[in-house]
């Protein structure tokens, strides 16, 4: 302005600024406090208050005797936002150092990247399941830009044992394989959050905004697994598969009358902390989930079948070749030898081919199958348990002239070992198959303990139908092919098998077998049974391979369940080299 | 409906100023002048000192007792988040000690740790079995409970 502007121009002049000025901080005070105000106020509410997540503890998984087989402990998710970091290399270092990590990956994650939009990515993963106290000594460094998020660490005490029945969890803690994906959601709980507000150093602003809902953890479960029988089972299954230069194996023990299941391996197993660095194949629980050609093992629903519906009697005899004839395939028992006569206990004790064939034959290919159904062949199980399968068994207006050879001797057939092992289950209950089942019941939050249900049962056969083939058993392992199976003090009745494997991908068989013997003990009052399959094993007679690791695994069971010899079974009606 | 006509305003007799047309009666002068001279006087101020001072120490002390109270619930709240961190602290020690029972109780642990002090597995050929009835140790043997096969052909001392 002018000096010479008269002073009444001036003032107004002034007043006119003062006035646009006043109004525009008038303004702009009405736009932020009534047209902005909600949007404003919510968004100095979102960087005060703080959303903590926090997650459910997962339940505890516990053997039979309550002792844990996987837990899970509260951890740290290290995480880094790459547009904060300041010094990309430093930060590397000590991240790396702190964490055991390669500094060359940590530093390839602190880099600024951009999405396909041009949105920096700003949540970079470091690490999960970083313990408490080497999070804590990461958070004092107070890097900028690395973050720190609440998850849980799930731990398997016993590393490696029961892999294949627990399963495992992904970083996430959601259950992915085995018993950790069939109760996920009893096991993951439901997660909670709290809500604070901070001041802008990070500290909590008391008597503002603290919500807190409390996360609800997961309930524990109860396992009917034994963790010493397992051990043991595992441990004689590790040298069975070694000693016999086996490809792999699988043991099984159960209770016959609860259907509890003590001890479910499959060799080879893997840790599931860090399932990752193992080979898919073996995640598989083979004792559900493998399908293979059972063989002898199978002769017990042939000679169940005979005897339930009548049409061989205990002390009848046949006259039984070393070889059989049926349509194009002729059939031979294992080793040769001149026709003998036999009874139906001695077919069973020296595991004559031929002499099951003749039984079944004599049986009736509509009764022989209805009996295999019985037994639960092409049926699941019950235990639901993930990736477990039905077996194949064609349904009997499909099987060729030749099946009625094959089938009986437990080739042409495809089980799983738990049921060939529940198979010998009924037998050893009476004649009652009891549903396998794995879980006892669960744990509450308030420690209440849940039993689970009682197994399913249902008769197969009778129970002197059961009893005789059980004297059959224990007249095999006495002086049949089973005598490997002897237990010191306790008398023993189980049958083997000695099963060629079919070609992977051609029709027809090849020269690898699998060795098994299933069978119970004490034979007069059961109280366990116990399947040792061997799956390629150097010596392939089931009673030369897998006798001895059934024979371990009781050794160990017996003693651990202190369980009572009991009375020698009376021996069956026999012909043949009896004693 | 019927409107009201507005009131009209008269003066009340004897109010207001005297008109000039109205005459001045010589003997109310006379009596005027002889009386004392009336003023207003205000009435007399309550003291208000003390109740300021009342007011002023009250309103002090509540703002010294409400200071007072939000320090103390501040101070809790501190106090409560740092004992809901040891809590949550000893919570985490008191699983990460579960899992060290866990781990050192597990068969694998124990057989190593058995294995390095010198124990082996008993061999299942040197298992005696003893066989009892009801339960008595001292009671005569089961004829019927004998021995497995391995115990009949010698195999057990």
């Amino acid at each position: 302005m002018k000096a010479g502007t008269p002073p009444a121009q001036r003032l107004v002049a002034l007043l006119v600024v003062l006035t646009l000025g006043l109004g525009g901080v008038l303004f702009r005070l009405v736009v932020l406090q009534v047209k902005d105000a909600s949007a404003l106020a919510s968004m100095a509410f979102r960087q005060r208050v703080k959303d903590i997540q926090l997650p459910a503890t997962r339940g505890t998984i516990y053997d039979r005797g309550g002792r844990a087989l996987a837990m899970s402990l509260p951890a740290k998710a290290v995480f880094a936002d790459p547009v904060i970091v300041q010094d990309r290399n430093r930060e590397a270092r000590v991240v790396a150092s702190i964490l055991h990590l390669k500094r060359r990956v940590v530093e390839t994650r602190l880099r600024p990247v951009r999405m396909k939009d041009g949105t920096p990515v700003r949540f970079v993963y470091l690490a999960r399941g970083v313990d408490l106290q080497t999070a804590a000594r990461l958070e004092k460094r107070q890097l900028p830009g690395i973050g720190f998020v609440d998850e849980s660490r799930r731990y398997y005490p016993g590393k490696d044992l029961a892999s294949q029945v627990l399963g495992f969890v992904g970083t996430d803690g959601t259950g992915l394989d085995g018993l950790e994906a069939q109760y996920q959601d009893v096991l993951a709980g439901r997660p909670g959050h709290h809500v604070v507000e901070e001041d802008p150093r990070g500290a909590f602003i008391p008597q503002a905004t603290n919500e807190d809902v409390p996360p609800v953890p997961g309930n524990d479960l109860l396992l009917t697994l034994d963790q010493d029988i397992q051990y043991q089972a595992e441990s004689a299954l590790a040298s069975a598969v070694k000693s016999n230069h086996a490809k792999g194996g699988t043991v099984i023990v159960m209770n016959p009358q609860t259907g509890d299941i003590l001890a479910m391996a499959t060799y080879p197993w893997f840790d599931p902390a860090n399932f990752a660095r193992s080979k898919p194949s073996t995640w598989e629980n083979g004792a559900v989930a493998d399908v293979y050609e059972p063989g002898s093992v199978n002769k017990v629903i042939t000679a169940a079948a005979a005897l339930e519906t009548g049409t061989v009697r205990p002390g009848q005899t046949f006259e039984i070749p070393d070889h059989l004839r049926l349509y194009d395939h002729v059939f031979h028992d294992a080793h040769p030898h001149a026709p003998e006569r036999m009874t139906l206990g001695d077919i069973i004790a020296y595991s004559s081919n031929v002499g099951a064939i003749t039984v079944a034959g004599k049986l009736g290919r509509d009764r022989f199958s209805s009996s295999l159904h019985r037994f639960g062949f092409a049926h699941d199980t019950g235990l639901d348990f993930p990736g477990e399968s039905a077996g194949l068994l064609a349904p009997v207006d499909r099987w060729s002239g030749t099946d009625m050879g094959s089938i009986p001797i437990g080739q042409g057939i495809g089980v799983t070992p738990l049921q060939m092992a529940s198979v010998y289950a009924t037998i050893a209950n009476g004649g009652v198959w009891v549903q396998p089942r794995l879980v006892r019941g669960t744990v509450g939050e308030d420690g209440r303990t849940t039993a689970g249900p009682a197994s399913p049962t249902r008769r197969v056969v009778s129970e002197s139908t059961a009893r005789m083939v059980t004297r059959m058993l224990a007249y095999a392992v006495e002086s049949g092919t089973g005598v490997e199976a002897q237990l010191p003090g306790y008398w023993v009745a189980g049958k083997t098998g000695t099963a060629r494997k079919p070609l992977p991908h051609a029709r027809g068989y090849g020269t690898k077998y699998m060795a098994s013997f299933i069978g119970f003990l004490p034979a007069s009052r059961p109280s366990l049974v116990i399947a040792a399959i061997l799956d390629e094993p150097a010596t392939v007679f089931g009673g030369v391979a897998a006798a001895p690791l059934f024979r371990e695994i009781a050794h160990a069971a017996v003693a651990r369940l202190r369980i009572p010899p009991a009375s020698k079974p009376p021996l069956p009606p026999h012909v043949v080299r009896a004693g | 409906m019927s409107v009201a006509a507005p009131p009209v305003r008269r003066r009340p007799p004897g109010r207001g100023k005297p008109s000039a047309s109205r005459p001045v009666r010589p003997n109310a002068a006379k009596r005027r002048r002889g009386r004392a001279t009336l003023r207003v006087v205000r009435p007399a101020r309550p003291r208000r000192l003390p109740f300021l001072a009342i007011s002023l120490f009250v309103v002090g002390l509540l703002i010294a007792a409400v200071a007072g109270v939000q320090a103390v619930i501040a101070q809790s709240s501190f106090r409560m988040d740092d004992l809901s961190r040891q809590a949550q602290q000893l919570q985490q020690r008191n699983g990460e000690l579960r899992l060290e029972i866990a781990e050192l109780g597990s068969p694998k642990h124990l057989e190593r740790a058995a294995r390095r002090m010198g124990l082996r597995e008993p061999d299942p050929s040197g298992v005696r079995v003893l066989t009892v009835r009801n339960g008595d140790p001292n009671g005569p043997k089961d004829s019927g409970n004998s021995p497995g096969p391995a115990m009949a052909a010698g195999g057990v001392p």
